[in-house]
């Protein structure tokens, strides 16, 4: 078992729940976001703000902030997005290399599952390196991934990026295929969507198995040579 | 000019439209065709993944899911943006043997 600590005391401050909100300043989608980059630059992913009107993070150490935060680049390819806030005091998380990955090794992923705001960490190995069916990589974890996961920071045991936590995928059933795409509202029990209730049983469904998306499809932030825009300009969004 | 997708029974299941548009025999717009590198995939008007484009001849293609893939993103659903003529229904093929864990996307 690795000894997190010191790693943990390190990363702490740079990672932070991500709120979705709608118009009416409804929290709709909660996910985590690390620092990254730079100072006033987060990680997260892109389902978890892409319905969003307004976006708000908060850190564990200040549960009484929420700070605004834009977003400036979606990559809903590969499931990420980038945030830009305002506070220069978090220090982005430093980011490893293709050459210290292999499949075996320990990692660690440090995120807000569920409706958490205290910071958790959780440590697993990196079961595979494996292609999606158009070729992208992504990193399969044996270790314990939940909803609210999403956005946060697949690490080595030295606190390096490796990859960016995704509790949106699953592996596929076609059983659970078929509820997935049912349409709500058609059964209720005692006035209770019972698709919903599926669908949200689904979507905490525990295997054991999570999938990070690989560092080095994290988009760059803006530079004066890289403007900012999406992998697909019509989801560009300011 | 469209190009006829078949079932693996060989059964007729639509066209794909010049610009890439995916449409029933009945030309109900099923999804959309996106090329990359060199791969032609197949997305639902959902924007789900549902299989690769396997084109033995423009008379003749299959839209096929490999059931041990780890399916994508999903992408941003597309509307048709315009209905097209719909061409006469071929008659249909004869079946494809589909290799172990292949199946028809459609």
């Amino acid at each position: 078992m690795i000894d997190c600590s010191r790693v943990i005391t390190q990363i702490k401050p740079s990672i932070g729940v991500v709120f979705a909100l709608n118009e009416k300043n409804e929290i709709i989608s909660k996910g985590s976001g690390f620092v990254f980059y730079q100072e006033g630059i987060m990680v997260t992913c892109n389902h978890v703000i892409e319905k969003s009107s307004t976006v708000k993070i908060q850190f564990s150490d200040k549960k009484d902030v929420y700070l605004d935060a834009t977003v400036t680049i979606q990559d809903r390819e590969h499931d990420l997005a980038l945030l830009k806030f305002d506070d220069k005091t978090r220090k982005p998380i430093p980011k490893g290399n293709k050459d210290i990955v292999k499949e075996g090794m320990p990692v660690i992923v440090s995120g807000y599952p569920f409706n958490m705001r205290d910071l958790t960490i959780h440590q697993g190995i990196l079961s595979a390196i494996v292609e999606d069916a158009t070729g992208n990589e992504l990193y399969l974890i044996d270790g314990t991934i939940n909803a609210g996961n999403s956005g946060c920071p697949l690490l080595t045991e030295s606190g390096e990026v490796i990859g960016v936590v995704n509790a949106g995928r699953r592996e596929s059933f076609k059983t659970l295929e078929k509820v997935d795409e049912m349409k709500t509202g058609a059964v209720s029990l005692y006035g209770v969507d019972l698709i919903e209730i599926y669908q949200a049983l689904i979507r905490n469904l525990q295997l054991g198995i999570g999938y990070a998306v690989p560092y080095f499809y994290i988009p760059e932030p803006k530079t004066k040579n890289n403007k900012e825009e999406s992998s697909d300009n019509k989801d560009f969004k300011v | 000019m469209a190009k006829f997708i078949f079932k693996s029974t060989g059964h007729y299941l639509g066209f794909i439209t010049i610009d890439g548009n995916i449409l029933s025999r009945d030309g109900i717009y099923l999804g959309w065709i996106e090329e990359e590198d060199g791969k032609h995939y197949a997305w639902d008007a959902e924007g789900q993944f549902r299989g690769t484009l396997k084109e033995i001849d423009e008379n003749r293609c299959y839209i096929l899911k490999n059931i041990y893939s780890i399916s994508p993103v999903p992408r941003k659903p597309k509307s048709m943006p315009s209905t097209p003529a719909i061409p006469a229904p071929p008659p249909n093929i004869s079946p494809t043997p589909l290799p172990i864990g292949i199946r028809d996307a459609f």
